[in-house]
């Protein structure tokens, strides 16, 4: 009981407002509905969403501004490069590349989640010298403050595994995972019922 | 009056928990109801066993079903069908969730709405359930209608077929 309060208590700021975004969100933040997708770069559930269901949400909703869609960084302990990659990739968003970050990585979760060479896989999309800043930007708390954040929201949701989609419409929210969130079908009757 | 008609032990437990029953499914019933179908759709899906179009028929009726089931359940009304039919139900279900758990499904439980993760605290509360259900129902299925009172006076029970022998 008192470990619902609590839950209930960490979710409630969630509830009230637009998560914070640093980069890392994409569309009108007054759109009707947010969407917050808690994502694990080695995760290949999480890929098969991003390749999948992102692109489809993002063209029929975010693009049309009636989903405000923000990206959390939930690296699970047994992926052994995903903190790695979150830091990466929340270091890229601060210089205005999260989505090519994200999108490489994801395209090539295969091979750097053998090598662990997530550097060289996003040298693909960054300059040398966005390299520079993001390697000074990974120990910085402007990277380690929402990573920590977000996995301790997650973990106050509670969230075991990921992908899991937060959607907020209304003051309500609704955690959505499993084999049916990659039902696209599904998915897009559940958002075109919360916009009527 | 069905509600507390049972005078035994067994049958007074019966009672109680068929009417805890009924509650659980018009709540169930309830949270289903107040989202859109498609995200009970969503849970459904996870279990990976129906196709699309079953999926959404499952989805929009099930609810409803719950809400009746739970509805005869509290009123006692159609006390047998009911019982059955919500043992048959709770039997689905948890078969459902322990083929899910066996395949190592981390899926969306979808018992009472959105966001319930199937574990092992799921399927003993459905295990629970089932087991409330069928004591139940057996004891809904074992009870037989009271026998006629035996007439406390043979004679004057046959007094007017006595009267006409006396005539002849």
């Amino acid at each position: 009981m008192k470990l619902s309060i609590l839950a209930l208590a960490a979710l409630l700021p969630a509830l009230a407002a637009v998560p914070d975004a640093h980069g890392n969100a994409i569309g009108d933040p007054k759109a009707p509905i947010t969407i917050e997708v808690f994502s694990d770069f080695q995760c290949p559930g999480c890929k098969r969403f991003h390749d999948e269901e992102l692109p489809l949400i993002v063209k029929d909703y975010v693009d049309r501004g009636k989903v405000y869609l923000v990206y959390r960084y939930f690296p699970l302990p047994q992926h052994a490069y995903a903190r790695k990659a979150a830091e990466l990739v929340c270091a890229c968003a601060q210089i205005g590349k999260y989505e090519r970050a994200a999108d490489i990585l994801f395209a090539k979760q295969d091979a750097w989640s053998k090598d662990g060479k997530l550097d060289e896989t996003l040298a693909a999309v960054i300059t040398p010298a966005e390299w520079k800043k993001v390697t000074a930007l990974v120990k910085d708390p402007s990277v380690q403050g929402p990573i920590d954040r977000d996995l301790a929201e997650g973990r106050a949701l509670p969230l075991q595994s990921t992908p899991t989609v937060l959607v907020t419409s209304k003051s309500r929210q609704y955690k959505i995972f499993g084999e049916g969130l990659f039902n696209y079908t599904l998915v897009k009757a559940t958002l075109d019922d919360l916009l009527k | 009056m069905t509600f507390l008609s049972n005078k035994s032990p067994a049958g007074f437990l019966a009672t109680i928990l068929r009417v805890v029953l009924g509650v659980i499914f018009v709540y169930a019933a309830w949270v289903k109801l107040r989202d859109p179908w498609a995200l009970f759709a969503i849970s459904i899906d996870s279990y990976q066993i129906l196709p699309l179009w079953a999926v959404e028929f499952v989805a929009r009726a099930l609810p409803w079903f719950e809400l009746l089931l739970g509805l005869l359940l509290i009123s006692g009304l159609w006390r047998r069908v009911s019982t059955t039919a919500a043992s048959l139900l709770l039997a689905v279900f948890f078969s459902m969730m322990i083929r899910a758990m066996l395949k190592g499904m981390q899926i969306d439980c979808g018992c009472f709405g959105p966001g319930e993760r199937l574990s092992w605290v799921t399927l003993l509360r459905d295990g629970a359930l089932l087991a409330s259900s069928l004591f139940v129902t057996v004891t809904a299925l074992r009870r037989t209608t009271p026998p006629l009172a035996a007439p406390t006076d043979p004679v004057e029970y046959c007094a007017p077929f006595a009267g006409s022998a006396r005539k002849e």
